[in-house]
């Protein structure tokens, strides 16, 4: 299990440098000249050309990229941002606490909210509880989150005037619309997911098992079916996260809220390439060990799927249930 | 035959599918009795209605789609279908338990082997956990599996093992009866005798009655007391082991022996039986068999006959009982 | 010998995969909501395809003294800032979002069927160089992806539906090569290999029917959610923007009003919500016509 850990966060070494890659060659080709953004129209073509030698904007792409990833993975140093003139790391540290807070608490309402829904969904099949929540669900993952913020803001802070329509002045308060909004499609999502996990083991021959045992119905449900299919459901909590953090580039710039993604979308329209990539260079790095951790938490919970990442050590075989199962949490 | 009390009577059971726009009549109006202490053997093809009769009468059948408009199950004095669900819980795994076609499948695969065993002890004797623990380690030992690999979870063992683990876990109570449902069909064949060796042998230990589910008249001989074969969701022929064996009477029976390879005759070819088991949602009027039964006359279309008594006890559900016994004279005779 | 048991494996193939089909769409055809989705979908269609002649104005004309009109008999949804008929440049923007959402999803589909089918049928080290590279891709969260891409590229119709289609090509790639690595077991498939089948007949006519049910949901679903990041990228200035009547873009336009106009926003919002609803509702049919055990 250790080997795998340290296996798959030396993979991350690349991955990282393909997204440097990546990212860096999406802004090369971006239109538009971060000189003349960063001193305005009435800049002259002198100064506009001493500030492009001085950024190195003139250099081929292969001496930009070759500085970018020797300045970023040999030095550890994320550049200056042409706008503020600040390091890029320490303004993103300074605002990714804004979208942490709300990533991580939409990750939770999505997992307390939505696994709940879900397995009482699939507790009720076919029950009016059951179609009351799919079709809440439903229309949960068909809401385009920024229009529902509009809509809150409209609702409880214009009309009724409970919250506070922008900004993060006021506490707690100011995260439960943005929170509300990105997480309703996760919450949706998972209820779905549950339910339908739910109702694939629901049918499985071990539960006839457990019933077959004497177990009460509510045990049987708790012991026996709900850990299966919470299995396939950490996949879903893995990339509900990544929704979330892109997400929040979106509610941030709807709500006001000075987080990493209001950042970046501000450094896209004025040509700050250092925040862009840096943003996504982290960003991407958060998700990254979401996913292994996702990943870790699966093995945990699956005894087929750690046995298959200890190896040969033991000599018992794993059974293809072990491969089909890692495939699933790729998909 | 001594005249044991009987530990239980199936009365009429008929159990039924509905899907969305038809009904799979699966069990059709099913008696057989059980003496305590003895085996009957269910016999029939797959898709006949023998594990609809198994899991009925633990009532874990899926409801819905299965339903079961008539019937009596009376076990012990008791009738179970009309049990509160309670008390049914009570009987579940404690007086009657159940072995599993597929152990593939049959166990929790994120749930430690042992636990799974110790679960039902704790349940039904109020055990302390060290005590379930004690007792699921010993049941392991029984069945011949290592009291250590009380730790491990079921994708760590072979099909083989696992079917001893499911039967542990069915035998961990002491049940009264043991419903046995094609324990031996997914597994190799050398473990297949291995496996209903030790299910003999505990079952001697232990005093269970047994209900054995079967396509395979082998292991018919080598367990059951009593046979009643199925065909189509009803009893056809029912009667003592050396009733049904020496003297098959229905034309299905004898197909059944027939297509069975026979070391002691010199036959070229094994003789099938011709045909397809009917569509459960759609029998044939008549006698059920009718449309494969080599002897069918007429009247065999029209004519559902219940079962009757043929002497001593052996039941049987055939209009050309006489013709086809004439018929194997004749051949006899040929010969 | 060989050459007849692989014929009759191919019949099977060929006589299930229709009769399949068939069944498929009876079961869909049952399906009441997903049967209300495919007919809003289909309405829709239609109104992007007759906007210009059923649209009551033009979506471009401006009028002074319509400037913010709420809903009424004449303007339905009301006018937007500079006076144009809200319900005709919502009716025209229906034009602009599901061809976002389709070409994007089908962009993405092609690219990344065909990479699936690649990696799951050769395998070993095609697989493994494609999976990594989209370990990349997937490691950055995708609505990041687009709104980078997007930067890049520019705003227009076309360079949205690259930026959009990106980011949608290793979930298609992962479904397709899990799909298929089941499917390659098969003995049928080990037959037409036997009777000297090239490649990339075995491929097109023995692998990817019998593995592509999962992609074709899971298209459906990709339709609807392409069409919400399409709106939130316009919403945020990139993506298509005005004066184009798109969606997002009339909802980016009128956030700044909304406390004294919300008309401007309701109904924009309410139209996404109602494809993009339709396209679930068939895409959950699909899924359970398509794997009938599911549903029970």
């Amino acid at each position: 299990m250790i080997r795998y850990i340290g296996k798959r966060l030396l993979w991350m070494i690349p991955v990282m440098l393909g997204i440097a890659i990546l990212i860096f060659s999406i802004m090369y080709i971006c239109p538009g000249d971060p000189a003349q953004s960063m001193l305005g129209p009435s800049a002259t073509a002198v100064e506009l050309a001493a500030k492009r030698e001085e950024l190195g904007l003139n250099d081929p792409y292969i001496v930009r990229l070759g500085r970018y990833l020797y300045q970023t993975f040999i030095r550890f140093d994320l550049g200056v941002s042409y706008k503020y003139g600040t390091s890029v790391f320490e303004g993103l540290m300074e605002r990714m606490r804004y979208t942490l807070v709300i990533a991580l608490l939409c990750m939770a309402l999505q997992v307390f909210v939505g696994t709940p829904l879900g397995i009482a969904a699939a507790t009720h099949h076919n029950g009016v509880a059951d179609r009351i929540c799919m079709l809440l669900a439903l229309v949960g993952v068909s809401i385009p989150a920024f229009w529902l913020a509009l809509m809150l803001v409209l609702i409880f802070a214009v009309n009724l005037n409970w919250l506070p329509t922008s900004g993060v002045d006021n506490g707690l308060l100011s995260f439960i619309m943005p929170c509300i909004a990105n997480s309703f499609a996760g919450i949706a999502s998972q209820a779905r997911h549950t339910r339908s996990s739910m109702l694939e083991v629901i049918r499985s021959d071990y539960i006839v098992t457990a019933k077959a045992k004497g177990l009460s119905p509510r045990t049987v449900l708790l012991r026996h079916a709900l850990p299966n299919a919470l299995i396939p459901i950490i996949t879903i909590i893995g990339n509900g996260m990544g929704m979330m953090l892109g997400g929040t580039v979106i509610i941030e710039n709807v709500f006001a809220i000075p987080g990493v993604g209001r950042y970046m979308t501000d450094a896209i329209s004025s040509r700050d390439y250092p925040v862009v990539m840096g943003g996504v260079l982290v960003l991407g790095l958060i998700f990254s060990l979401i996913m292994l951790l996702v990943d870790i938490v699966y093995a945990f919970v699956d005894p087929r799927i750690k046995a298959q990442y200890e190896g040969r050590r033991k000599k018992k075989k794993a059974p293809a249930a072990a491969a089909a199962g890692k495939e699933a949490q790729h998909g | 035959m001594e005249n044991k009390e009987m530990l239980l009577s199936v009365r009429d059971l008929t159990v039924e599918y509905t899907s969305e726009d038809e009904v799979v009549h699966a069990v059709n109006h099913v008696s057989f009795d059980l003496a305590r202490g003895s085996t009957i053997g269910l016999v029939g093809e797959t898709g006949a209605g023998k594990t609809s009769i198994a899991r009925a009468i633990l009532r874990i059948l899926p409801e819905p789609p299965a339903r079961v408009p008539s019937g009596e199950i009376i076990f012990e004095g008791k009738n179970l279908l009309t049990l509160r669900e309670e008390e049914m819980q009570k009987i579940r795994g404690k007086e009657i338990s159940m072995i599993f076609q597929d152990p593939m499948t049959a166990l929790n695969p994120i749930m430690r082997v042992g636990e799974q065993i110790a679960e039902v002890v704790r349940l039904h004797e109020h055990c302390s956990k060290a005590e379930g623990t004690k007792k699921a380690k010993e049941m392991l030992e029984m069945v011949g599996i290592p009291g250590e690999r009380y730790y491990e979870y079921p994708h760590q063992f072979s099909g083989g093992m696992k079917q001893r683990v499911v039967i542990a876990m069915a035998l961990a109570c002491n049940p009264t009866l043991l419903l046995a449902d094609e324990p031996t069909t997914a597994l190799d064949v050398t473990i297949q005798a291995q496996v209903l060796d030790m299910i003999r042998d505990l079952r001697q230990k232990l005093g269970t009655s047994m209900i054995m589910i079967t396509h395979d008249l082998g292991i018919v001989a080598e367990v059951c007391d009593t046979v009643a074969v199925i065909y189509a969701g009803e009893v056809v022929e029912y009667g003592t082991k050396e009733q049904i064996f020496d003297n098959p009477l229905f034309p299905y029976t004898i197909g059944l022996f027939g297509s069975l390879p026979d070391l002691t005759s010199d036959v070229e070819r094994l003789s099938p039986i011709e045909g397809l088991p009917p569509d459960p949602s759609d029998l044939p009027r008549g006698c059920a068999f009718h449309p494969r039964c080599p002897h069918a006359c007429e009247a065999c279309e029209k004519a559902h006959l219940p079962l009757a008594d043929v002497g001593g006890g052996h039941l049987c559900r055939c209009n050309r009982l006489d013709a086809i016994a004439a018929e194997g004279k004749k051949k006899e005779a040929r010969a | 010998m060989v050459k007849a048991s692989s014929r009759q494996a191919n019949a099977g193939v060929r006589s299930r995969r229709q009769g399949q089909l068939g069944q498929v769409m009876h079961r869909l055809a049952k399906n009441k909501l997903a049967m209300l989705g495919l007919f809003v979908m289909l309405a829709l269609i239609a109104v992007a395809l007759l906007s210009p002649w059923i649209t009551p104005y033009d979506y471009a004309a401006t009028s002074k003294a319509d400037r913010y009109a709420l809903p009424s008999a004449q303007h339905w949804f009301g006018c937007d800032g500079m006076g144009r008929d809200i319900f005709s440049r919502i009716l025209y923007g229906a034009r602009a979002s599901l061809w976002l959402g389709l070409m994007s999803t089908l962009v993405s589909t092609v690219i990344g069927v065909i990479l699936g089918s690649l990696v799951g049928y050769f395998g070993g080290w095609v697989d493994n160089v494609v999976m990594r590279l989209l370990d990349i891709l997937q490691a950055i969260p995708g609505m990041l992806l687009s709104i980078a891409i997007s930067a890049a590229l520019g705003s227009g119709i076309g360079n949205t539906i690259l930026a959009l289609s990106i980011g949608g090509i290793p979930m298609t790639v992962r479904l397709l090569r899990g799909s298929i690595l089941t499917v390659r077991k098969q003995e049928y498939i080990e037959a037409a290999e036997k009777i000297n089948c090239s490649r990339l007949r075995v491929i097109t006519s023995h692998i990817l029917p019998n593995s592509i049910a999962p992609v074709i949901v899971s298209v459906t679903m990709g339709i609807g959610n392409t069409i919400l990041q399409a709106a939130s990228l316009s919403y945020i200035g990139l993506g298509v923007q005005p004066p184009t009547p798109e969606w997002g873009a009339m909802l980016s336009e009128g956030k700044a009003m909304i406390t004294k106009y919300p008309h401007l926003c309701i109904f924009p919002g309410l139209a996404i919500m109602v494809v993009v609803l339709a396209l679930n509702m068939l895409g959950d049919g699909l899924r359970d016509a398509m794997d009938p055990k599911l549903k029970n």
